[in-house]
């Protein structure tokens, strides 16, 4: 099957240089196929034209999140024996031409073309060139207009045209002139158009599938997690926004969605790790989705159209009441003075495991979360974006920076033991506006390549999870303050 | 609990497809299976769809339009966004219709659209941004006849044509330009020089939904008819919110404090007799927040090369579109320096305050931000921005200090390049305001800009000082932080302490005199940075003050007089 090949074709080619206009307009097209058959009946019967618009069996789509996806279009195309030009209209105007893939049985392809010539008066005008057209010119003074036949020489730098025995430069004379021309070239399509020429061995209706792999397609989750902070449980639903940049319309699709990252291995803009911070411990759990390769697949019941430029939801996760709690964190790099107290991160903690009533893998996306307000009103109150999440994680979202707590560090002394030793006592003054007790993990980075760093002395119990960082857990009380003191020493 | 809301579409979308006739029975069974999911909670609409074009439908279904709220919330945040919520009445017929909800913000994130439970089965949800113009107007009329009338500039006589429209070529959101067939040839839009309009009917403006202003449409399935009520929420962009405050000096340490809510729409969506909340407080906006593009499918006319053997004509008008974004208004204008509008606009509102003394804002908590609530229902115009008096506290205590970090190596940069001259510095002027709970103010303050005003001995109130804060919770000291001093000086100089050549020595005198040339004495916070001063200073003429912080003295000068202020340090 041909679609296996294309995974291998990388996503470099979902970019916007066959970004093409309006789907079809019946009349040109059949205007240009009866100009065609006519011409060819002229020449005699070595090529048959036809046009395989007539019945579109299937269509697939597989959506990536990577701005792609995998296209598989089934139609039914009577074929004459021998070489035959088919015309494919209805593709992604974002087609990646060198992925296409065509078959059907004991059809041979001859040449292929992707025309995405679009047709606007420049070009109009360019393909012109060497052909005559009428110049219609509105004398200024007495309005009288005058016909004439000019033939197009050039389009270059102004349109040079020569009308009889003259030659001169369109429109020179500012005189307002119309250029009217007899037909409209055949390679200028409103519509982007693949043709293929084919070779038959037998006439006669048969199943072709076309497949391509086109940009402008991608798909993302978004989430909404609805915080019932006094129950410590949140609402969850998923949805896959699936975006359509193209300006095709997709009509009866059966479409499929990957979560993860496919063919983006050389691709270094794409290892950034939006899942940094955030998950605190992966999971182990299976998400009840299909599995393809190293990714989940998440196939849309039934069909849809997929219209131009459109935002399409579909709901993908919907779960009540799951296990959810609030975290405050700040989280300090090096040992500054810092005048101005700062605000402590608010994070949202949950898990995506079975036990914690979620049990599914999070697609990489965007989470919003809403929270009431006194009157009982949803109010929005922040978001985070995620990678890919397997099931069965913990996740520590940051929505936003608290109003009421604040950590001000100080340094309390910062003594040279000796060449390589150095002592720092430090001070973080946490004070709480709210008027419940709450809970602050600050958390030291210690940045100091080849250091070994050990807590003289303490005024809370550390924990290490790790060379380079030290944790506190610290209660504050209501409306009140509290003090971590310690002095580190700093060996290189 | 993982419902199935796929399957239901794929139900309607099956129902939708048949011959209506034959799916009467058929949609008997379906109203069954949707009845089941009729409670299902409000984010869940099974699909939804945003989407500027309109596409076409097999048969014709009813379509009722809505322009007006009943109810509207808009909550603002900060950094240009808005929580919107609406609530509008439709009155629904039986069996399938379409709604269609006009007069949504230009600037909504459609994916952020959610909607609330209501007793009819939703089908389907779309997000309609294009909006009328010029290139929706001929990308709509592609295979349709049109009249071009054409003006002859001489005699005026009107030329009148019918025209085919058959390309209207779009490219990157835009129509290059468009190709007519006229008579069995073929002809362009705007490339003659001459005076071209096109006319279009007047049926397709209903037909496409295609509307001054972008719309959301909602197909759902009634089961009887009568009035339903929909609640929607969306975010947008185009808001903002800044807080602006006026302080005004007062004697012995005391200041009366205003602070004024700037509210900002900056959309061209109207917002009648609604509620008004602003959110204060950082939040996280990582991830995406786009809002949809209003599509207008500008119009280029795409025309040939025209130059000519003397100046470039240019296509008068017809190159680009007309269209230029809602969103043109500068949001950021509010942050930093508020123009001096705000000003004025503070004293007409002053003077109004004792008629509309019922309005108030209200302070609440909203998870870990504070929500301000102005107890009554406003409307808030487009493109309008609104002031409201959402703080006032009379003799609070401010304290006005100077503050100096002394930079140690600039010092001895410039003692060493001109010479040992001392170098001279000027502290930063510093006010404090106490925030305690049990003080005058004891309230959170908001991030913003606050102005200082003193009153001259004429009796005029003159602005001293004006610069941003950042969010204040209660028990913090809101911190004033203005430029340098006019009037308190601080000469620096540093002396080697070797005493012989040959015995070269790192450590150095520092001396610093503080000159004072107030009337009044003032306070002085002298300051040895972290992270330079590893090493500490000794020998020092005063000591330390440590309810400052690390490595600070203050020191009081007396009016007109100057102190000195000296310690060794080693380099």
């Amino acid at each position: 099957m041909t679609s296996i090949s294309l995974y291998s074709l990388g996503n470099q080619q979902a970019d916007d240089r066959l970004n093409i206009p309006k789907p079809p307009r019946q009349i040109t097209r059949n205007q240009i196929t009866r100009k065609m058959a006519l011409l060819l009946c002229a020449i005699g019967t070595l090529t048959v034209s036809t046009t395989a618009t007539a019945q579109q069996d299937s269509l697939q789509m597989t959506i990536y999140g990577n701005h792609q996806a995998l296209v598989e279009d089934v139609r039914t195309i009577n074929f004459p024996k021998g070489r035959s030009s088919q015309t494919l209209s209805g593709v992604s105007s974002h087609i990646n031409a060198a992925s296409v893939g065509f078959e059907a049985s004991g059809v041979d392809i001859v040449e292929q073309n992707f025309d995405y010539d679009l047709l606007t008066p420049n070009k109009l005008m360019q393909k012109a060139v060497g052909q005559s057209v009428y110049i219609v010119r509105t004398n200024p003074g007495t309005g009288v207009e005058t016909r004439e036949r000019a033939k197009i020489l050039a389009v270059n730098d102004g349109v040079v045209v020569q009308i009889g025995r003259h030659i001169e430069v369109l429109r020179d004379d500012q005189i307002p002139t119309r250029v009217i021309f007899d037909k409209i070239p055949e390679n200028l399509r409103a519509e982007p158009t693949l043709s293929i020429q084919v070779d038959s061995v037998v006439a006669g209706s048969r199943r072709a599938a076309l497949s391509y792999l086109t940009g402008g397609l991608s798909w993302a989750a978004d989430y909404v997690l609805n915080f019932d902070e006094a129950n410590g449980v949140m609402d969850f639903q998923g949805w896959a926004t699936i975006k359509n940049q193209t300006s095709t319309n997709f009509k009866q699709v059966q479409t499929s969605l990957i979560a993860g990252q496919v063919g983006e291995q050389n691709n270094r803009y794409n290892q950034y790790n939006y899942n940094r911070g955030k998950v605190r411990s992966g999971g182990t759990e299976s998400s009840p989705q299909e599995r393809i390769g190293d990714n989940y697949l998440y196939p849309l019941k039934g069909k849809t159209d997929i219209a131009a430029k459109q935002t399409k939801q579909i709901s993908f996760i919907d779960v009540d009441n799951a296990k959810a709690s609030k975290a405050y964190e700040y989280e300090a790099n090096g040992f500054t003075n810092i005048d101005q107290p700062q605000s402590a991160d608010v994070r949202i903690v949950f898990s995506n495991s079975a036990a914690a009533g979620l049990g599914q893998a999070l697609p990489k996306g965007t989470i919003r979360v809403y929270g009431k307000d006194q009157n009982g009103r949803s109010q929005f109150i922040g978001q985070d974006q995620i990678g890919h999440v397997a099931a069965g994680s913990d996740l520590a979202i940051k929505i936003g920076e608290a109003f009421d707590i604040t950590v001000k560090p100080t340094v309390i002394k910062r003594d040279q033991v000796s060449k390589r030793v150095t002592e720092t006592s430090m001070k973080y003054e946490i004070k709480n506006a709210k008027s419940e007790a709450i809970e602050l993990t600050i958390r030291q980075a210690l940045w100091g390549w080849r250091s070994n760093y050990k807590i003289l002395t303490e005024s809370h119990k550390s924990q290490s999870p790790n060379a380079f960082s030290k944790t506190w857990t610290i209660r504050v009380p209501a409306n009140g303050k509290e003090t971590l003191n310690f002095t580190i020493r700093e060996k290189q | 609990m993982v419902t199935n809301p796929i399957d239901i579409i794929k139900t309607v979308a099956v129902w939708r497809r048949e011959n209506p006739v034959t799916s009467l029975v058929r949609g008997l069974v379906y109203s069954l299976a949707l009845m089941l999911v009729g409670q299902m909670s409000w984010a869940q609409i099974g699909q939804t769809s945003f989407h500027p074009t309109a596409q076409n439908n097999n048969f014709i279904t009813p379509q009722i339009k809505s322009s007006e709220s009943t109810k509207q919330a808009l909550t603002i945040y900060p950094d240009n966004l808005a929580l919107i919520t609406e609530t509008r009445i439709v009155n629904l017929p039986v069996g399938i219709s379409e709604i269609i909800f006009e007069n949504v913000s230009e600037l909504a994130i459609p994916e952020t659209a959610l909607l609330r439970g209501f007793s009819a089965v939703r089908i389907e949800r779309n997000f309609d941004s294009r909006v009328l113009g010029k290139g929706s107007l001929l990308a709509d009329h592609i295979g349709r006849t049109v009249k071009l009338t054409r003006t002859n500039p001489k005699t005026g006589t009107a030329q009148r044509v019918q025209a085919k429209i058959i390309s209207a070529s779009q490219k990157s959101g835009r129509i290059k330009g468009v190709v007519f067939e006229i008579g069995g040839r073929y002809e362009v839009l705007q490339c003659s020089g001459l005076s071209e309009r096109v006319q279009f009917d007047e049926s397709i403006v209903g037909q496409n939904r295609v509307g001054a202003m972008p719309t959301l449409s909602l197909r759902v399935r009634a089961e009887a008819a009568g009035p339903q009520t929909f609640v929607f929420s969306y975010l947008a962009k185009g808001f903002s919110w800044a807080a602006d405050y006026r302080v005004t000096l007062g004697l012995e340490q005391t200041a009366d404090l205003f602070g004024w809510l700037s509210v900002k729409n900056g959309t061209a969506k109207s917002f009648k007799d609604t509620e008004l909340m602003v959110v204060a407080g950082t939040l996280n906006t990582a991830g995406a927040l786009n809002s949809a593009q209003k599509q207008s499918d500008k119009f280029h006319a795409n025309c040939w090369p025209d130059q000519t053997t003397k100046t470039p004509i240019p296509i008068g008008g017809n190159s680009r579109g007309g269209f230029t974004s809602g969103s043109g208004v500068n949001i950021s204008s509010l942050e930093g320096e508020v123009p001096a509008f705000v000003e004025m606009a503070m004293d007409k509102i002053v003077v109004t305050a004792s008629r509309s003394a019922k309005r108030e804002v209200k302070q609440e908590e909203l998870a870990d931000y504070k929500l301000y609530r102005i107890n009554e229902r406003l409307n808030m115009e487009a493109y309008q921005t609104k002031q409201i008096r959402f703080l006032r506290a009379d003799a609070i205590k401010i304290e006005k200090q100077f503050r100096f970090d002394i930079p140690i190596w600039d010092i001895v940069s410039q003692a060493n390049s001109i010479n040992g001259a001392p170098t001279l510095h000027r502290p930063k002027l510093v006010y404090e305001i106490n925030n305690d709970k049990e003080g005058k103010l004891g309230k959170p303050v908001p991030a913003g800009v606050m102005r200082l005003f003193e009153k001259s001995q004429a009796g005029r109130r003159l602005i001293t000082g004006q610069t941003k804060i950042v969010d204040t919770p209660i028990g913090e000291d809101v911190r004033v932080e203005l430029g340098p001093s006019q009037n308190v000086m601080i000469s620096s100089s540093v002396q080697s302490l070797a005493k012989e050549v040959s015995k070269p020595s790192s450590n150095y005198l520092f001396s610093h005199k503080i000159m004072n040339a107030n009337d009044h004495a003032v306070q002085v916070e002298m300051r040895i940075p972290y992270p330079r001063g590893e090493k500490r200073p000794y020998n020092k003429s005063k000591k330390f003050d440590k309810t400052k912080g690390p490595n600070t003295w203050t020191l009081t000068i007396p009016a007109n007089s100057s102190e000195t202020l000296e310690y060794h340090l080693k380099l």
